[in-house]
């Protein structure tokens, strides 16, 4: 680059940079006019819609984190609370205790307490809990459809397009607002 | 029946009944079945109890269809439902319910892959929802607990990210970005910049993961602007913007200690090669295909594959697709010998601001001073950034010639441009399969011709049930991808020409130099060189004046 003191105080090359850099200023103003006006300021997240999940269990493979950040979460205001519970038990138990061979959960996820006769209460423990949609299939298939998948915003790395959503067979993933960031079941 | 009714229902009742042991479930021939994932087996093994084994007629044997007596017990006890209506109830479901969405069970199971849907099960399943509707809106009522007074818990949410931290991000960007051009300008410090860049390898990198970033930022953009449904956060306009505005004015000082990847990568490199100059301009238009591609791939909703394919943010993460793991430490490990390799032949947002920076108002200098031309300053650059003088004087008979290459090259800009489009409408439709939506339409096209078999209950095969769902709208939504992407491609293919042609004429360009001096575009600002230069020395009272080159003392501080 040449800048001669002696000429022109504004060489060429200067002149046209400074041009360019105007142009450019005055393009990424009016792009970010254009954005501002279409944004707002609540960020967007992912959600696993349950009316739409097939459980296929992509979620349990498909997430870019070694453990998923779907789980599996359970609306207990609509659980039957049943002592037969298909989302907890193997079709076809050899008893219905709490013995490994009976669940349906590989990991052992769902902790089931006994309330009251003949009234049992599961939970999820989310550490163990792989969002692999086992029970999810059986609770929604032949039960209250209580047990559901979500996306938990503690451990969702918020990847700009979701791994899973891509390959999700019920295109059930869609972005929510990020003030309500939850589609928790209230109904089968 | 009896003897499972007792089994099931108390486990005292289990050890009275025939036995402790059951044999186990016969399994089923698994010929002409095709290739089921492990995950799916527990949904064979339902299948197979459900269907009973393959030599035998099919029969209702899931646990739940045979133990209806259980289930009339466990309605019974429900609070607020008379015996008499449960077992109307349960005879309603007995003849309807259970027998309906087993045969719907078994139909979606069928052998043949195909839903058999025979006009029984159509009219057992709106009996059934006749049947759901007089049972309200759960299967099991779920029941009040009038004994022990549980209380229910609630389902936990945890919460998003708060919306200030995300602001936070912003004024961390500002406020490093401010640092940045004061050390690269003002104090002219490798080591602020050093210290610099390892917080925001803290920050950004380890502590973000990586997200929200610049790279990654252009996708949103272009996305906001072609789909009018996707709404950009502020936060990512503000990440795409700020850096870009910085290096309209001071160059690319975002890459020098703001971004974590160039952060991550300037901390492993250990031992600088100098990559050849035809190497490194032909690795260099990658970053600028790469940024047509991903903002080509965004706009058409296909995916974001700039974030998707990050050789970077696994390590941040330290977690993630084992490929793109071995990647990382591949990029990781070259970055050892070669100076930012993502940088330099990868990053599509670098490509931005590598234009952007062409166009700055301040650069970064060797010395302020005058330069004297000694040379110690060519190899301190790791990157391949520094240039040469040029030779004062122009043998006038090799211009004629170079004139006129130059000449040809702006010519042959157009036709590369024009070959790009043709390339790109050709590469259309097959490329339009990438879209998911796109996919399965065709898919579901070729299963109407030629069925494939995928298996129970696989993702291919649900995605297949949901297109039947509603094929019109599912083939009209293709069709509008495919028309996205007609452009998309046409204008790719058009950007692919451009960079090339421009690259072409760019290296027929006459640049004139009378200093060493860094390329404005390809420097990152890392001021390793600033040291190396004698003058710089003497300025910071670091080198008596005497010891100027000619005097044979060549200063060692390059790196900090």
């Amino acid at each position: 680059m040449t800048e001669n003191p002696t000429n022109d105080p504004t060489s060429r090359r200067t002149f046209l940079r400074n041009g360019a850099r105007i142009a450019a200023m005055t393009g990424l103003g009016a792009l970010g006019g254009v954005l501002a006006g279409r944004s707002n300021a609540d960020a967007w997240v992912w959600q696993i819609d349950p009316q739409k999940c097939v459980r296929c269990g992509n979620c349990a493979t498909e997430c870019v984190l070694e453990q998923s950040a779907v789980k599996c979460v359970h609306s207990y205001a609509i659980c039957g609370y049943c002592n037969l519970c298909t989302g907890y038990f193997e079709p076809e138990p050899n008893a219905l205790t709490t013995a490994a061979e009976n669940q349906l959960c590989p990991t052992a996820a769902i902790r089931r307490t006994f309330i009251e006769d003949p009234y049992y209460e599961y939970s999820i423990d989310e550490d163990l809990c792989i969002g692999c949609a086992k029970c999810v299939e059986g609770c929604t298939r032949f039960g209250n459809g209580s047990l559901f998948l979500q996306i938990r915003h503690d451990r969702c790395v918020r990847c700009n397009e979701c791994a899973i959503a891509r390959t999700c067979p019920g295109d059930a993933f869609r972005r929510v607002p990020a003030s309500q960031p939850y589609l928790l079941k209230e109904t089968h | 029946m009896n003897r499972l009714l007792q089994r099931s229902r108390h486990e005292e009742a289990l050890s009275q009944s025939d036995g402790s042991t059951r044999p186990p479930s016969p399994q089923p021939a698994r010929s002409g079945r095709g290739r089921i994932p492990r995950r799916f087996q527990k949904c064979r093994e339902l299948e197979t109890i459900v269907e009973g084994p393959a030599n035998q007629k099919p029969a209702m044997r899931h646990s739940l269809s045979l133990n209806l007596p259980l289930v009339a017990a466990d309605l019974r006890r429900r609070r607020g439902l008379g015996v008499s209506r449960v077992r109307l109830l349960t005879s309603a479901a007995t003849a309807l319910g259970f027998k309906a969405r087993t045969a719907v069970w078994r139909n979606f199971s069928s052998r043949g892959g195909s839903v058999r849907a025979s006009l029984a099960t159509i009219t057992l399943l709106f009996l059934l929802l006749f049947a759901c509707s007089a049972l309200a809106d759960q299967r099991f009522p779920p029941p009040d607990f009038s004994e022990t007074n549980h209380e229910l818990p609630t389902t936990t949410t945890p919460p998003v990210r708060a919306l200030w931290l995300h602001y936070l991000d912003v004024a961390v960007l500002l406020g490093a970005m401010g640092l940045a051009v004061w050390f690269i300008y003002r104090k002219r410090s490798r080591r602020g910049l050093f210290w610099l860049s390892i917080f925001s390898l803290a920050y950004f990198g380890f502590w973000r993961k990586g997200c929200v970033c610049a790279i990654g930022a252009p996708q949103n953009v272009i996305l906001g602007l072609f789909d009018p449904n996707y709404t950009v956060p502020l936060v990512v306009t503000a990440f795409f913007i700020i850096p870009l505005v910085f290096a309209l004015f001071a160059g690319r000082a975002f890459c020098s200690g703001v971004c974590p990847h160039g952060a991550l990568q300037d901390l492993v490199l250990v031992k600088p090669v100098k990559v050849p100059a035809w190497l490194e301009h032909t690795l260099g238009v990658i970053p600028f295909l790469f940024l047509g591609f991903g903002l080509a791939f965004a706009a058409t909703g296909t995916g974001f594959p700039i974030c998707r394919y990050d050789p970077i943010v696994p390590i941040f993460r330290l977690n993630g697709p084992s490929l793109l793991v071995a990647l990382a430490a591949a990029t990781l490990l070259i970055g050892m010998f070669v100076g930012r390799p993502y940088c330099r032949f990868l990053c599509p947002y670098g490509a931005l601001l590598k234009v952007a920076a062409l166009a700055s108002k301040w650069r970064v200098r060797v010395t302020p001073d005058i330069c004297t031309q000694c040379q110690l300053c060519e190899h301190s650059c790791p990157f391949g950034a520094m240039r040469e003088p040029t030779p004062g004087t122009v043998e006038p008979k090799l211009l004629v010639p170079e004139r006129r290459r130059l000449g040809w090259l702006v010519l042959l800009v157009p036709v590369l441009i024009a070959g790009g489009v043709w390339i790109g409408g050709q590469l259309a439709v097959p490329m339009a399969k990438l879209n998911p939506t796109v996919e399965l339409a065709e898919r579901y096209l070729a299963q109407k011709t030629a069925p494939v078999d995928y298996g129970v209950m696989t993702p291919e095969a649900l995605s297949l049930q949901r297109a039947e769902h509603d094929p019109e709208a599912l083939l009209l939504a293709a069709a509008n991808w495919r028309e996205r992407f007609k452009l998309a491609c046409l204008l790719f293919g058009g950007w692919v020409g451009l960079v090339l042609g421009i690259k072409l004429v760019s290296l027929s360009l006459r640049t004139r130099r009378t200093d060493f001096e860094p390329d404005r575009g390809a420097c990152f600002a890392c001021a390793r060189c600033f040291r190396s230069c004698p003058q710089e020395l003497v300025r910071i009272g670091q080198m008596p004046a005497s010891e100027l080159p000619g005097t044979g003392v060549a200063p060692q501080t390059a790196k900090t």
